[in-house]
């Protein structure tokens, strides 16, 4: 049962830290800073139809 | 109530409130198909008898009727906290056991996950409350099968939120069904029926077919390396890659989710000793399987030819939905799977860190903001006037900013009495998906026949016809919205389907739940005859 326990705890911690990993990475990685200015320049020209989303 | 019940509603409430906190602030929250409004209008298109395919019926009548006694704000707050809360107690209870801790498993596993996460972003709050309905579907059925007098009320009060949607009604009915077992079918087939009778009768009368090419773009989409298989039978996996949390593209989370769906096999094996499991699990890889219909060999070509051939099929697309049906199985199961265990309540503090973006309504996706003045005053100025209204620009989806420019429904048709023609076709990554509405094709084209208004958003993107506008008497100019008045406007025939029909469908659906509540009220119900034991 102990080990059991153990397993659940490494998992857990490596799932948490793998997780957290992407959202850090996804807020900061050094594309960020060009997709937002993409972004602006995007926003400034609006598309004549409206995505309800993308795949 | 005794401490250990108590520990779970506490979780229950705490996990609503996690999720959910920044809702409770004064406004609407307005994402992709959510809108709600101060009041909606009670018009025959909420009853399905708009031209439109049915695909809000009979919920836009219910939110209609409910707005005309309290605000749309509360109604949303209230439905929204309900899914989480009602969703992840009825999951706890449904668990055959005496440990609290096993019950919050099976709680967190069922409320907290990536389906509850993607689902509420998009804004299927409907569905939502037929998912957070199935453990009381579920627990109504087993009743159901065991016999117990008057169970069958219970089975209809349970399914009502489910049945405010056809998904929701078919993931209801599908539920009763695995549980109920194949003595009851046929009676809890015919509770279904009549039930879900206000969505399916007007669907199959529906004169229009859908577009087959939604079937593609609204197919499973895979979310990490595990590709969509692996992302569906972690419970997520919708088309929509704006509204995955980022925490989807953990690398850890195919492996992950493999161990669990092996937890929760072990699990439903112990739980089959003591309630049966099996056919919910079996309803569970039914509900997988059709969510990967359409990226399995054949599988798209199969659902193509029933959307464009069959009226109301259109209903089936985005199959990812029917996963709903694997997260109960995978909830009490893993609850189960780890009562023995003694640091089970990390199983539950995993759940919850596998999916952090779910927390304080997606930290900034869910929240409210409050309607600009000049909405009430167009509605105003509508109120009482003959004459249906076209909205521009020509798009489903509207991008304001008042509302930081979030992708959200427009707002019009539930804010504006009387009839509201806008563009149904909708826009997937720049492939257009054709509309259900034959008055919005018309009005594409620039035909303004029937139209007797004309309203103008303003600040969002879509073409306008500038020609067309400078025919109109304009009645109202304001920031976000101008209100044009088309001259000489005769009124369209209403071309919905027949109404006798859709009326027999309300009465009976509504019969039947009269029906029941006073079978559990009054002694009529008592009349039935005692079982054999008593």
């Amino acid at each position: 049962m102990e080990l059991v326990s153990v397993l659940v705890a490494i998992v857990a911690g490596a799932a948490l830290a793998g997780g957290v990993g992407v959202i850090v990475v996804s807020e900061n990685h050094p594309d960020k800073v060009v997709e937002q200015r993409i972004e602006q320049g995007q926003k400034a020209e609006e598309p004549v139809v409206l995505d309800y989303g993308s795949r | 109530m005794r401490l250990n019940g108590l520990k779970l509603y506490a979780t229950c409430a705490a996990l609503a409130l996690a999720a959910l906190a920044p809702v409770l602030l004064p406004g609407y929250v307005l994402v992709y198909d959510m809108v709600f409004t101060p009041e909606q209008p009670v018009n025959a298109a909420a009853f399905g008898l708009g031209d439109a395919l049915p695909r809000a019926v009979p919920v836009d009548a219910v939110v209609a009727l409910l707005t005309q006694v309290v605000s749309g704000q509360l109604v949303q707050k209230v439905a929204l906290l309900a899914i989480v809360f009602a969703g992840a107690l009825g999951a706890g209870l449904l668990v055959p056991t005496d440990k609290t801790g096993v019950r919050i498993v099976a709680a967190v596993a069922y409320s907290w996950n990536a389906y509850v996460a993607e689902r509420l972003f998009i804004g299927h709050w409907t569905l939502l409350l037929g998912y957070a309905a199935l453990p009381w579907v579920a627990m109504a059925g087993l009743r159901m099968r065991a016999g117990e007098p008057r169970a069958w009320t219970g089975l209809v009060l349970a399914s009502l939120p489910a049945v405010l949607s056809a998904p929701g009604g078919v993931l209801a009915l599908g539920t009763a069904l695995a549980t109920a077992g194949r003595r009851k079918a046929w009676q809890v087939l015919a509770l279904g029926v009549v039930l879900n009778a206000p969505w399916w009768v007007p669907s199959l009368l529906h004169n229009g077919l859908s577009d087959p090419a939604g079937v593609e773009a609204f197919s499973a989409r895979g979310e990490n390396w595990g590709g969509p298989v692996l992302s569906v039978l972690g419970l997520g996996g919708i088309w929509n890659a704006e509204v995955v949390p980022a925490s989807r593209a953990n690398p850890m989370l195919p492996v992950i989710t493999v161990l669990l769906l092996g937890a929760a096999v072990l699990g439903l094996r112990e739980l089959s000793k003591r309630m049966p499991v099996w056919p919910l699990a079996g309803l569970g890889v039914l509900g997988a399987a059709l969510a990967l219909i359409a990226v399995l060999p054949g599988g798209a070509m199969a659902l193509e030819a029933l959307i464009r051939h069959v009226p109301g099929a259109g209903l089936l697309r985005d199959s990812q939905k029917w996963v709903a049906w694997l997260a109960l199985p995978f909830a009490i199961g893993l609850a189960a799977a780890v009562e023995r265990q003694r640091a089970r309540l990390l199983v539950a503090v995993l759940l919850l860190g596998l999916l952090p973006d779910l927390a304080w309504g997606g930290f900034g996706r869910l929240e409210p903001v409050r309607y600009p003045a000049d909405w009430a005053a167009v509605r105003d100025k509508l109120a009482d006037q003959p004459g249906d209204v076209a909205v521009y620009p020509l798009s489903a989806f509207r991008r304001f900013d008042w509302n930081d420019r979030r992708t959200q429904l427009d707002p019009a048709p539930r804010f504006l009495s009387g009839t509201t023609v806008v563009d149904d076709s909708l826009s997937v990554g720049g492939r257009v998906v054709a509309g259900e509405d034959p008055r919005a094709a018309r009005v594409r084209g620039g035909d303004l026949s029937g139209i007797g208004w004309v309203l103008v958003e303003h600040g969002t993107p879509g073409r306008l016809d500038e020609n067309l506008l400078a025919r109109l008497e304009k009645v109202h100019d304001g920031p976000e919205l101008a209100l044009y008045r088309v001259p000489g406007a005769v009124p369209d025939e209403p071309n919905g389907p027949p109404v006798a029909p859709v009326v027999l469908a309300w009465v009976a659906a509504g019969s039947l739940i009269g029906t029941s509540l006073l079978w559990r009220r009054l002694p009529v119900g008592r009349f039935a005859a005692p079982r054999p034991e008593e």
